[in-house]
């Protein structure tokens, strides 16, 4: 097996010297260096616009600003409209992130008192909380989500759901075939 | 051991001489059966008075001797899902009433007890008599005595599944109500008053069907009261199931989205016990097929209703007043007669699908 591997490799260094314009061999390959991070590459899970509701996951790449990019996934999300337009952002227009913190896995999302105008029925309040729990579980680092209004725990956002303690992602929100994480 | 076995014994002789003597012209009235998340198989016995219950315990059959006429109408073949018994017959015998379980397994007399259940005027749950059978790989805990004979000890809170509707007590709550509104369609259409439409047609049809009925709210009114917090309010209605020792909890609102082309129905479980999905889908079965509406399937979800309460529980989502034509449908009334009628017949194919095969 070894031998097999050698006697491959001669050939294709031999190639990869003629490659190289048979200049005189390089006498130190620098290990490449990654480029300086100026961007972030995150999705957002924004909610169907009709027939079964489900979340499509949108992937976004914005400047460094500073921000965690679980920060920025959750901004873009409340903040911005969808790229597509046959999705549709649930959560109230007035609604600001107050805050993100992450502790131990459990990110607490801290919102303005407008994500309570939320109104609808409790479609609108599964698909605006999944659509956060869904963004934020994207990234590694965080396993729950605790949604709070202007600092503090709330029961729930129009009368359904039990939001007392951190949700969990939830894949059965998801359409077929991106059941698993979008990155 | 041997005192254990004499107290118990001794129990049971005054227990069944007390009871004897009250026992004249009780009837049974109905007979249920289901088998517990632990695998107890259980039948009950619905009496018209307190009455008393003797067991023989053959090596092929468990019979047991109630005393007590039998209502006519009361069926006398049961076919039952459990890994003991697969038939419950009953056999009037004058003033008393033989029930007779062929067992497919030998029995320890430790396997299986008997006990009654005083009439419980809050519940409105009648005197019964209590069959318990412990499935083969799980023993009951040896009795002390008293637990399992003294009359009237309440049942553990618990919930019945399977033996058909009759009897059975189901908790209604028409979503929102008084301060809350809930959702508002186009028409100025409001959830509140269209939930408590269905859910009173939805009552009468579940006692027409011989089911026991309570109701968080039979009016527009604040469960809890005026304004209060999300939590007090969807606490008041989870109380009501509980102190009803609901069998099953069914909270009926109607959908609505930011976006108006957005329809259909859907049912909501939380799986905290194994009977949660199997009551979801049993009520959604029967909707989809009632209506030409949208699928929205069933689906769980983190509902406070379903997950705070004990016995299943299905929130429904009857359809969507942010949706046009799905409004105009929720103001009809023959549309309310046929989502109640689907709703009553949902529960009913789920208390008779439920049995010892989950």
């Amino acid at each position: 097996m070894m031998k097999w591997y050698k006697l491959l490799l001669a050939p294709l260094l031999i190639l990869c010297f003629l490659a190289s314009g048979c200049s005189t061999p390089k006498t130190e390959e620098k290990p490449v260096t990654p480029p300086v991070v100026n961007e972030q590459r995150f999705v957002v899970y924004r909610v169907t616009g009709e027939g079964q509701g489900y979340l499509v996951a949108e992937k976004y790449t914005i400047k460094d600003n500073g921000k965690s990019a679980a920060e920025n996934a959750l901004r873009t999300l409340i903040e911005t409209k969808p790229q597509d337009s046959k999705l549709v952002n649930v959560l109230p227009a007035d609604t600001k992130v107050l805050g993100l913190s992450i502790k131990d896995g459990v990110a607490s999302a801290d919102f303005s008192k407008d994500i309570k105008k939320l109104g609808g029925g409790s479609y609108n309040e599964l698909m605006a909380t999944g659509a956060i729990v869904n963004t934020l579980t994207e990234f590694p680092e965080i396993k729950k989500v605790q949604i709070l209004v202007e600092g503090k725990k709330v029961v729930s956002l129009n009368g359904h759901m039990d939001l007392t303690d951190p949700l969990e992602r939830d894949t059965s929100l998801l359409s077929s075939g991106q059941k698993t994480k979008a990155k | 051991m041997l005192r254990k076995l004499l107290i118990l014994l001794v129990c049971l002789f005054s227990f069944a001489l007390n009871m004897i003597a009250e026992a004249s012209g009780t009837e049974i009235t109905a007979l249920h059966w289901g088998v517990s998340k632990e695998n107890v198989f259980r039948v009950v016995l619905d009496c018209t008075g307190p009455t008393d219950a003797q067991a023989v315990l053959n090596d092929d059959s468990l019979m047991v001797s109630v005393g007590g006429g039998l209502k006519p109408y009361v069926s006398k073949d049961y076919k039952v899902k459990s890994d003991t018994v697969d038939h419950v017959e009953l056999q009037a015998t004058g003033e008393k009433t033989l029930l007779q379980l062929p067992l497919t397994r030998k029995l320890a007399s430790s396997d299986y007890k008997i006990f009654v259940l005083k009439k419980d005027p809050v519940t409105k749950r009648p005197d019964r008599i209590v069959i318990d059978i412990a499935s083969s790989n799980l023993n009951f805990t040896p009795v002390s005595g008293t637990e399992a004979v003294i009359p009237g000890t309440p049942a553990k809170p618990t919930f019945e599944i399977g033996g058909g509707i009759k009897g059975k007590m189901i908790t209604l709550d028409p979503g929102h109500g008084g301060t809350d509104p809930g959702a508002i369609g186009k028409q100025g259409t409001k959830e509140k008053d269209i939930t408590l439409k269905i859910s009173m047609k939805v009552r009468d049809y579940l006692l027409d069907k011989g089911a026991q009925v309570s109701m968080t709210r039979t009016n527009d009114k604040d469960v809890y009261g005026p304004d209060a917090t999300d939590a007090q309010e969807l606490q008041s209605r989870v109380d009501v199931a509980q102190t009803n020792d609901a069998d099953l909890f069914v909270s009926i609102h109607c959908n609505a989205s930011t976006n108006p082309n957005v329809g259909g129905i859907s049912s909501y479980f939380f799986p905290k016990t194994d009977y949660d999905k199997i009551a979801a889908a049993a009520i959604q079965d029967d909707l989809t097929k009632k209506f030409a509406l949208d699928d929205l399937g069933v689906r769980q979800a983190n509902f406070y209703v379903n997950k705070r309460s004990s016995m299943p529980t299905v929130l429904i989502e009857t359809a969507f007043l942010s949706n046009q034509k799905e409004e105009k449908l929720l103001r009809s009334n023959w549309f309310q007669n046929k989502m109640a009628k689907a709703i009553a017949d949902g529960i009913e194919d789920y208390f008779a699908a439920t049995g010892g095969d989950q």
